[in-house]
């Protein structure tokens, strides 16, 4: 058996291979593996318009019974997230149907920190076809205000501005195979308007939710451009302040009346004597 | 698992969101808001009766209508009865096995100060209706007390909830989210971290709270959290 690490060393520029070997022995068992430690969040995404279906292979480094398949991902897909434990993990894509032990299309690697979110995907025309990993936004937005970007996956409209009708544009010059940074935006439904070369191109409804971060898409379809906001992340709608009172202190032992504190501290001692205790008979 | 107690992640947990915003279902040029109400309300249906499951990968119940940017026109309002019906949905029961906790729940609003109120009952835990409903993006919120004025409250052994322990959070529609323990936290109630509690996720996550540490008489208040997070059990 030869060490992961090594293979990975040894064909750097090659993961293809290497995960090949890890997917082998990666069967679905993945889904009952034991519970992720401090996770990560990671979705897939084809963006490419030329690019036929594709499937796209994640291979855990750490533990590759983490790692799984997401079959047949078709242009204009974005998975929903799936959750994982952090770590380094190698992405690859082959045409849908493809041996997983045959050579990647592309392959990329990823750096999956604890808390973090990411979008993985194919962009660009087939002819130039890059990996992007894309951070997600997990941080909380200003009060009244959602993060907001924009990924331009339409080859037909090479540059699009972005914003609500009759208000300041939120994302402009966006190229086809680019994203925006997250912008913060005024919550509230919106007309959004996706215009291209000065004309409209498409207007969509949309609401921005407190506490939440969207993704715009644009994708080429049926001949025309379709929009979708797809929500990547949420928190709670009203965020408490400070830290919550949740205990009256009746535990604590008194240390004004002593007979009183010394009936705390037995019943304390009695509670962790009947834990101790059932632990052992647990065992 | 899988009689009847799968969340529905695909329903949004705030009304609001039901016309358009929703991850996973195509927003579209506006049409005629009362078509696209009611064809989003039937993807809502059927999200609900198929149990769609939060990672289930690429393949979503999406509404696809090709782009008619000739027809502008404005949003319109969301048909009522869809935001009835989804608002109602709220967290009833919480079960965590390990530590033989077995209650119903109050539901927790903030106080005039901001801060998450918490159960006037030490023996029972609370849900914060302003965070997600369980099994639905975003991190839903439960508090209970460690202790009353003379014993130990429903969340008294939170702190030894080892990772990887099960809580299984029932919901008013019957179905039920169950969560796998990632994270037990103890905090300075002073450095409370405001962003991993309540801030975005994107998944369905669940947060536990209950008090620790020393009790300060002065204040009347524990001076630490404990905070426990867990994630959604994949079912995919």
């Amino acid at each position: 058996m030869i060490k992961l690490s090594t293979v990975l060393r040894r064909t750097t520029g090659a993961g293809s291979v290497v995960l090949g070997l890890l997917l082998l022995g990666a069967p679905l068992a993945a889904a009952q593996a034991p519970a992720p430690a401090a996770g990560a969040y990671v979705r897939i995404a084809h963006l490419s318009p030329d690019t036929p279906n594709v499937d796209v292979y994640v291979g855990s480094v750490a533990d590759p019974a983490r790692s799984f398949v997401v079959p047949g991902v078709g242009y204009g897909a974005v998975s929903n997230y799936r959750s994982l434990p952090a770590g380094s993990y190698v992405v690859s894509m082959r045409a849908a149907g493809a041996a997983a032990d045959s050579p990647a299309v592309i392959s990329t690697s990823v750096d999956a920190r604890p808390g973090g979110a990411y979008t993985i995907a194919g962009v660009g025309l087939a002819a130039d076809l890059g990996l992007s990993v894309l951070t997600d936004k997990i941080e909380i937005p200003a009060a009244g205000q959602a993060n907001v970007r924009v990924i331009n996956a339409a080859a037909s409209v090479p540059t699009v501005d972005v914003g609500p009708e009759r208000a300041p544009t939120w994302a402009a010059g966006v190229g086809f195979g680019t994203d925006t940074p997250y912008t913060a935006v005024p919550l509230g439904t919106w007309n959004l308007q996706v215009s291209s070369a000065g004309k409209a191109a498409v207007t969509l409804p949309c609401e921005l939710e407190a506490n939440s971060a969207y993704t715009v898409l644009l994708v080429d379809r049926d001949g025309g451009l379709e929009a979708e906001v797809i929500r990547d992340s949420a928190g709670t709608g009203v965020v408490p302040v400070g830290g919550v009172q949740t205990g009256f202190g009746g535990l604590t032992p008194d240390p004004v009346v002593l007979v009183g504190g010394g009936a705390v501290a037995a019943l304390a001692g009695g509670l962790l004597a009947g834990r101790i205790a059932s632990r052992a008979r647990a065992r | 698992m899988g009689h009847g107690g799968r969340p529905c992640p695909e329903i949004r947990r705030r009304p609001r969101a039901m016309l358009v915003a929703l991850p996973g279902q195509r927003a579209r040029p506006a049409r005629g808001a009362l078509v696209g109400g009611l064809a989003t309300a039937a993807v809502l249906v059927m999200a609900g009766s198929i149990g769609v499951v939060l990672t289930s990968p690429v393949d979503r119940p999406a509404v696809t209508v090709s782009p008619a940017p000739e027809i502008p026109t404005s949003a319109g309002p969301t048909p009522l009865d869809v935001r009835t019906t989804i608002v109602a949905v709220r967290a009833t029961a919480l079960t965590i096995p390990d530590l033989g906790i077995r209650s119903d729940l109050v539901d927790l609003g903030v106080d005039g100060a901001g801060a998450l109120e918490v159960p006037a009952d030490a023996a029972v835990p609370g849900w914060f209706t302003a965070g997600a409903v369980p099994g639905e993006l975003g991190p839903a919120v439960i508090a209970g007390h460690v202790d009353s004025r003379s014993g130990p409250g429903v969340f008294f052994r939170l702190a030894d909830l080892a990772v990887g322990a099960e809580v299984e959070v029932g919901r008013s529609d019957g179905a039920s989210a169950r969560y796998r323990v990632v994270d037990v936290l103890t905090v300075l109630k002073s450095a409370f971290p405001t962003d991993r509690v309540y801030g975005p996720t994107s998944g369905a996550e669940l947060r536990l709270i209950t008090c620790g540490g020393e009790f300060d008489r002065r204040t009347g208040h524990y001076v630490r959290n404990i905070v426990v997070s867990a994630v959604l059990v994949d079912e995919a």
